[in-house]
């Protein structure tokens, strides 16, 4: 995703200017990681939250200063908002989906990890990345997802980046423990049908 | 979450480094892990990316966000588009860092203090009540740009008029309002002391005159008689004094912030409705008188 930075920024550049078709190019380029991640936030609903942080994001598009990547935090910031108010409305849990037996179809110990990347479900992995305390899944959602640096994690989460870096880092130790993807396959099954 | 049986010497090595990064975290150093810590594998990233990226959303959602957006291209010359804080996504070299904004603040904050102790001063000078409390009651007036006032003004600064005296004035009829005013620096500058921005103001290089330069400022203002707490008194001499020194422009202040006070928004706080009354009578009385 950051290898479109830079063609991202061209377009936000144009948008700004008026140039509708630049704005649309710029959405295709934010609104796959965007979307994840406010689905990571919200859950179902993500469609909704992320068409009304669209709403904003178009509002105050001439307000933004900066290059493609600065782009992705600025509107991950106002998606976040949008996605907060959301969770405040509905009075929900933050967890946006129960780790529901049937959601945890994780494969076998014995899959390889090519089988795992082939049948990962988007759903499997919103319960996997859910089932993090909160402030590790934002963190793994923002770099992994979204496709944020530490700071502009930090910035968009309003820590430090070093509390967003050690989130994020364990988040994903965990992650990976549940997928078997952490290289150490000596040591026993590790995924979570297993260990729970 | 997770079952005691299920830490092996991986997960407890990873648990290690997780409370060396928490501690790392107390004091700020950021010492948690390496930036480019081999996190499991990067499959683990690919992984996840590829599944919860997934599918780009229906072309309802861009439909939605094209017709926001023509509606915002339209509506954008109405409105100021101005960059907030938290829409400056900028590389940090290229943000303002954010010293200039706090600058600008207590250069204003100065300028408006200086302002209302310039307005203090004229008003005393003016003849009209100072409120009690000194210059502090008068800081929301801004610095006077306007000169249609000066005609009110200098008959009546110049006319000594020794009968609109309130009863009570107790400070010598021949304390100049100069030395009033220099008073009034002095508190201004002992309040301002350690801030130097305020220092190039108009006032401040009046009083660095009065006192003979720069560093004889604090021991000028300490030699000056002790100001009075209440400004009630040393009004008497606005109305008694005659003098033309220096009157002149700032009576031209002291009257386009009466202007201001006159506004119905920062209204008679600035003096008591009597006080202001007088004030008026006074102004009312002297041309006539005068002439």
């Amino acid at each position: 995703m950051q290898a479109y930075d830079g063609e991202l920024g061209a377009a936000v550049a144009r948008a700004q200017d008026g140039d509708e078709a630049a704005f649309a190019v710029a959405y295709r380029l934010v609104q796959p990681g965007l979307l994840g991640y406010v689905r990571g936030l919200v859950g179902e609903d993500a469609e909704d939250v992320a068409a009304d942080a669209w709403l904003e994001i178009a509002r105050d598009l001439r307000r933004f200063k900066g290059d493609g990547a600065g782009f992705r935090g600025w509107t991950a910031t106002i998606a976040r908002h949008r996605a907060l108010d959301h969770l405040r409305r509905q009075k929900v849990r933050p967890r946006p989906t129960a780790l529901d037996q049937d959601v945890v179809d994780l494969p076998g110990p014995h899959t390889t990890h090519d089988q795992v990347l082939e049948n990962l479900s988007t759903r499997t992995a919103l319960a996997l990345v859910s089932a993090l305390p909160r402030d590790q899944a934002e963190a793994v959602l923002l770099r992994v997802v979204v496709g944020l640096d530490g700071p502009s994690a930090a910035r968009v989460l309003g820590k430090r980046p070093g509390a967003v870096r050690t989130a994020t880092y364990r988040g994903l130790k965990r992650l990976a423990r549940r997928l078997g993807t952490d290289g150490v396959t000596d040591d026993g099954p590790r995924t979570l049908g297993e260990s729970t | 979450m997770r079952g005691a049986e299920d830490g092996g010497p991986a997960d407890r090595a990873g648990t290690e480094t997780g409370m060396g990064a928490r501690h790392g975290e107390g004091d700020g150093r950021g010492a948690g892990p390496p930036r480019s810590a081999p996190v499991g594998d990067p499959r683990t990233e690919a992984l996840l990316a590829a599944a919860l990226r997934g599918e780009r959303a229906g072309a309802d959602g861009e439909r939605r966000a094209l017709v926001a957006f023509r509606a915002a291209r339209e509506a954008e010359p109405a409105r100021a588009a101005r960059t907030r804080r938290r829409d400056d996504w900028r590389p940090r070299e290229g943000r303002h860092p954010g010293r200039a904004p706090r600058t600008a603040l207590s250069v204003l904050l100065a300028s408006l203090t200086l302002g209302g102790v310039a307005y203090a001063a004229a008003m005393g000078g003016d003849g009209s009540a100072a409120a009690p409390g000194g210059p502090r009651r008068t800081l929301p007036a801004a610095p006077a740009d306007s000169a249609p006032a000066r005609p009110a003004a200098t008959p009546h600064a110049t006319t000594p008029v020794p009968a609109t005296t309130p009863p009570g004035a107790s400070v010598p009829p021949d304390h100049p309002s100069a030395a009033r005013d220099t008073e009034a620096r002095c508190r201004a500058y002992a309040r301002l002391e350690g801030r130097g921005e305020a220092l190039d103001a108009p006032a401040w290089q009046r009083l660095v005159t009065a006192a003979g330069g720069a560093e004889h400022v604090a021991a000028y203002c300490a030699g000056l008689p002790a100001a009075q707490p209440g400004g009630g008194p040393s009004n008497a001499d606005g109305n008694t004094d005659g003098h033309t020194d220096g009157n002149t422009d700032r009576n031209t202040d002291g009257n386009a912030d009466g202007e201001n006070s006159a506004d119905p928004d920062s209204g008679n706080q600035d003096g008591g409705g009597q006080e202001n009354g007088a004030g008026g009578s006074a102004r009312g009385q002297v041309p006539g008188r005068d002439r």
